[in-house]
């Protein structure tokens, strides 16, 4: 077998690495851009509101995404904990999506409407002090900050480039709605919408 | 999936095992022959030896991995694999998936579940309160359902009522308690602070004083007595005595949902108070509500 010829001409070699992975992508998720299960909404599904949106920068600002998963998976022991398992639907709007991979916390994919907003606040300000065993940091200054409402809009339009359906009035009015909101009220308003679209009774 | 992305997963995935497998069948060689790579460095030369051997042949054995698996298992593109036919259970009729098992494992628990709670959901939820099996399942879904706002021993926190004791909100009778979990509840406190102005501070010496016999004997002397008949009776009665149909709290006692220093009392009355308890009726079975119901009961059950 002649080793020259690929190792002496790293142009042939790169093209051969590249065809060598790209069979995985091409295989597995290629197909996936076409199908309906993946690119279509699920039924009732609704581009987040102002303040929803601004709740979920907060999320990935705190980088909450890094110790909770938002991906349930179809294993019953976790549909019995979290509700019905994630389905791609759910995410078409999601830019980028927060699945995760690790789960240092819970998976909060369903934990809309699962806790009052006070639970929320208060375990945000001080997870200790409704969770005494929780390891989880503390936000206290999501209660001093506001959030710019000048940029709400602003990131309803980038949204809508890659699809997610805003409307012309979502965006002009998207400053009134996020003006003088606190961090704090933005992100839970976030918090309490996740998963809600699809309901499950156990 | 249409036909083209069938046949483009079909023909891609047939073309690196067969690629692969090529590519294993030329390189391999039996034996040494003695030869170097031609590679030269500092004098160091390098052995043009076959793949040793554990590693040719645990891939040859990943290559008969995949293809068993992909006859067996839905993987070439619409093909729903030998499984689907083999197997009896509905679940699977167009061949094995993640889902198919999640919904066979769901049933299978679900059945189990009716099996082992029947005996109980027959019979009210208060009889329960003694009932070893029905707490041992109740307190499991206590547990995940209910233990991060009210705490996994049930006695509550600040903002989040004590279930241990015999003081209730929205009372504590079987159906009370059903009613709770299953419509969730909204306690509404008004904001007062504006209203009250400057008579703030007085009103909170006031509401305490109501706390022990001792000092409520002379509420009705205290200058806020009038005040307090006008404003809070509404909810939480004219003695004090707060309503269960409202989620009013009683006065009368020495026990605080939001802390019963002064300062709190002076914060609750300035700013209001919302406790809301999510419903979950969507999110629980009734058969599961019962259970909960007879753990929660079980919590201020004092054995006789």
């Amino acid at each position: 077998m002649n080793h020259d010829l690929v190792e002496k001409n790293i142009g042939l070699m790169m093209v051969l690495i590249v065809v060598a992975i790209s069979f995985g992508a091409l295989v597995e998720i290629v197909p996936l851009f076409f199908q309906a299960e993946t690119t279509e909404p699920v039924e009732g599904l609704k581009p987040l509101n102002a303040q929803q949106l601004e709740g979920r920068d907060i999320y990935i600002r705190e980088g909450c995404n890094v110790c909770h998963s938002q991906m349930i998976r179809p294993l019953r022991a976790e549909t019995e904990r979290y509700g019905h398992y994630s389905v791609a639907g759910e995410s078409v709007y999601e830019h980028p999506f927060l699945w995760g991979s690790k789960r240092t916390g819970p998976d909060l994919a369903r934990v809309g409407g699962r806790y009052s907003d006070d639970w929320h606040k208060l375990h945000l300000y001080n997870p200790r002090d409704v969770v005494p065993e929780s390891n989880m940091p503390s936000f206290p200054w999501l209660w001093e900050n506001k959030i710019d409402s000048e940029i709400t809009g602003k990131r309803m339009a980038a949204l809508r480039m890659v699809g997610v359906p805003y409307t012309d009035e979502d965006i002009a009015g998207a400053a009134a709605k996020t003006k003088d909101l606190l961090e704090i009220d933005a992100l839970v308003a976030y918090l309490q919408q996740l998963g809600t679209v699809i309901k499950h009774r156990r | 999936m249409s036909s083209f992305w069938s046949l483009w997963i079909i023909i891609l995935t047939t073309t690196c095992v067969g690629l692969v497998s090529w590519l294993l069948f030329i390189t391999n060689r039996e034996n040494t022959t003695g030869e170097t790579t031609g590679h030269e460095y500092d004098g160091i030369e390098e052995y043009d030896n076959p793949m040793p051997s554990w590693w040719v042949k645990m891939f040859v054995g990943s290559i008969i991995f995949a293809i068993a698996y992909l006859v067996i298992y839905p993987g070439m593109g619409t093909y729903k694999g030998i499984f689907a036919y083999i197997s009896s259970e509905e679940a699977y009729k167009d061949g094995w998936t993640s889902v198919g098992q999640w919904q066979i494992e769901q049933e299978a628990g679900e059945a189990q579940f009716m099996q082992q709670s029947k005996e109980y959901v027959a019979v009210p939820a208060a009889s329960l309160v003694e009932n070893h099996g029905a707490l041992r399942m109740g307190r499991r879904l206590f547990k995940s359902n209910c233990s991060v706002c009210h705490g996994s021993d049930g006695k509550g926190t600040y903002a989040f009522p004590n279930l241990t004791d015999d003081v209730w909100l929205y009372g504590g009778t079987e159906e009370n308690i059903k009613q709770t979990i299953t419509y969730g509840r909204n306690g509404t406190m008004p904001s007062w602070g504006k209203v009250l102005g400057t008579d703030l501070d007085a009103m909170a010496v006031y509401i305490k004083s109501l706390n022990s016999a001792d000092t409520r004997k002379d509420a009705e002397n205290n200058p806020m007595h009038e005040k307090f008949q006008m404003l809070c009776t509404a909810c939480h009665g004219k003695d004090a005595q707060g309503s269960q149909i409202v989620g009013a709290p009683s006065l009368t006692n020495d026990n605080w949902l939001y802390g019963g220093s002064l300062a709190e009392i002076k914060l609750t009355i300035d700013q209001g108070r919302s406790g809301v308890m999510p419903a979950h009726e969507n999110k629980l079975s009734k058969e599961r509500i019962h259970l909960l119901t007879a753990y929660v009961m079980s919590l201020s059950h004092v054995p006789e």
